[in-house]
C-alpha cells in the first residue's frame, strides 16, 4: 500500500507531510526513555515485515504490521513508522521520499486510532474479548490505511468509491492475516512479557 | 525469571529464522514498485513491465506521452507484462506504466532511439533526400547518405535488431532492482543507530 512518487498532486503531498510531521512531533514528545528500545524493535519489525510475503492464489500479499506497532507504541508509532518507511524508500524503493509523509500518515494514523480503541481491552477478564480486540486492531488498521490511501488517490483518480472498493478488496486477505498475527502476538506477549503491552501499568494499579 | 528470558529468546530466534527463510523463498510478489524497460526494434517499441521479484505486470495501463506531455496512445500489457506499439511520431517519448493503486514507473525514449531503420544513422542527412522525389534520384540518394546501398543498410539494421534482442532482454533483467540482504541488514543497522541517538537525547541526567 505504499504510494509511489509522481502519483499524487502537490497539495496532497504537502498536507500528508504536514500531518506526518505533527504526528511525529507528538510521538517523539510522548516517547519516554523506557519506550525507546521497544519503539526501535517495532520499527525494525515494521521495516522487514513488508518483505514477508504470504502467497495467495495468483498473487501474494505482504505483512504490514502497523496494527501491532500502534497497539504497543501508541503515539510513538508515528516516528517508528516514519523511520521504517524512509528506510524502505531508500533501500527498497518502496514508496518514495516525496510520498513519505502521505505513506506515514496512512500507516501510522490508523495505528494510533486502533491503539486508543483497543488497548484498554487487552487486559479484559474474558480471553475471547482480548482475542477479538487484538484481531480487530490488526484488521482495522489495514482497513483504515486503505481508506486513507483511497482518500489520497481520490484527487488523482477521481472516483473515491471505486478506488476505495478496489484498494480495500485487494487487502481483505492481508487484513485477516494481520488480525490473526496481531492476536497471536498479543496472546504470546501476555504470557511471556506482559509489561510490553500498553495497559499493563493500568492493570497493576487496579 | 530465567525461564522467561529463555522463552523470550526463543521467540526472537524463531522470528529471525522465519525472516531469513521467507527472504529466500522464490516467487514472492511484492506489489510495491514496478519496473519498466523499453527498447526499439525496427519501427516498433517494445515495453516490458515487471514487479521487483520478476513477476509480470498483468493488465498494467501504458500511456505514451510526447515531449509536450500530451498522451499519444495508451493500452494494457498482456499476460507476460509486455506491450508493443508503432512509434506514432519522431519525438522524445515518455512511456508511463500505471499498475494501479498508486504504482507508477516511467521510461524515457529519446528521438534518436526512435529513428526508423533507413534513416537512423544520420538524422540530418535524409532531409535534402526527400526533396528529390524522382524515381531515379530515389535509387541513388540513400547511397549518397551512407557508403552502403539502401538494401544492405536495412538488412544490417534488421539483423542487428534480431541479434541484440536477447541482449536487450538481459539488460532489462539486470535493471530490475531486487531486494537484497545487504539492504535489509543496512536498514536494521540504521534503526539500531537511531535507537541509540534517541536514548542519548532522552537519557535521564
Amino acid at each position: 500500500m505504499h504510494i509511489s512518487e509522481g502519483v499524487l498532486s502537490g497539495p496532497v503531498l504537502f498536507s500528508g507531510a504536514a500531518l506526518a510531521a505533527a504526528g511525529t512531533a507528538i510521538g517523539l514528545k510522548k516517547l519516554d526513555y523506557d519506550q525507546i528500545a521497544k519503539a526501535g524493535m517495532l520499527s525494525g519489525a515494521f521495516f522487514v515485515a513488508s518483505l514477508i510475503h504470504v502467497p495467495l492464489g495468483p498473487t501474494s500479499v505482504h505483512l504490514i504490521m502497523n496494527g501491532l506497532v500502534g497497539l504497543l507504541l501508541g503515539w510513538a508509532a508515528f516516528p517508528a513508522i516514519l523511520v521504517a518507511l524512509a528506510l524502505q524508500a531508500v533501500f527498497f524503493q518502496f514508496g518514495g521520499i516525496t510520498t513519505l509523509g502521505v505513506n506515514t500518515v496512512l500507516m501510522a494514523l490508523p495505528a494510533v486510532l486502533c491503539y486508543f480503541a483497543f488497548s484498554p481491552l487487552l487486559f479484559h477478564r474474558r480471553p475471547p474479548v482480548v482475542l477479538a480486540a487484538a484481531f480487530a486492531c490488526g484488521f482495522l488498521s489495514v482497513f483504515l490505511a486503505g481508506v486513507i490511501a483511497s482518500m489520497a488517490l481520490m484527487f488523482t483518480e477521481e472516483n473515491f468509491w471505486s478506488v476505495a472498493a478496489m484498494v480495500v478488496a485487494a487487502h481483505i486477505p492481508i487484513m485477516l492475516i494481520e488480525g490473526i498475527v496481531t492476536a497471536l502476538c498479543v496472546v504470546f506477549l501476555k504470557k511471556v512479557q506482559p509489561s510490553m503491552l500498553p495497559a499493563y501499568s493500568r492493570k497493576e494499579g487496579l | 525469571m530465567k525461564d522467561k528470558c529463555l522463552r523470550v529468546q526463543s521467540f526472537f530466534v524463531v522470528w529471525a529464522v522465519v525472516l531469513v527463510v521467507s527472504f529466500f523463498l522464490p516467487g514472492d510478489a511484492g506489489a510495491h514498485r514496478v519496473n519498466i524497460f523499453a527498447w526499439v526494434e525496427g519501427d516498433t517499441v517494445l515495453v516490458e513491465c515487471k514487479y521487483p521479484d520478476g513477476r509480470e505486470v498483468y493488465e498494467g495501463v501504458i500511456r505514451v506521452l510526447d515531449s509536450a506531455g500530451k498522451e499519444l496512445l495508451n493500452g494494457k500489457t498482456n499476460t507476460k507484462g509486455e506491450f508493443s506499439f508503432k512509434a506514432p511520431k519522431q519525438d522524445d517519448l515518455t512511456i508511463v506504466l500505471e499498475a494501479g493503486m498508486g504504482h507508477r514507473a516511467d521510461w524515457p525514449l529519446s528521438k534518436q532511439d526512435l529513428a526508423p531503420a533507413g534513416e537512423s544513422a544520420v538524422p540530418s542527412a535524409p532531409a535534402p533526400k526527400t526533396e528529390a522525389p524522382s524515381p531515379a534520384a530515389k535509387e541513388s540518394a540513400p547511397g549518397a547518405a551512407s557508403p552502403l546501398p539502401a538494401g544492405i543498410d536495412q538488412a544490417i539494421e534488421k539483423a542487428l535488431d534480431k541479434k541484440l534482442a536477447p541482449v536487450m532482454r538481459m539488460l532489462a533483467e539486470m535493471r530490475e532492482q531486487k531486494v537484497r540482504l545487504t539492504d535489509v541488514l543496512g536498514g536494521i543497522g540504521y534503526i539500531i543507530g537511531l535507537v541509540g541517538v534517541a536514548a542519548y537525547f532522552k537519557r535521564k541526567t
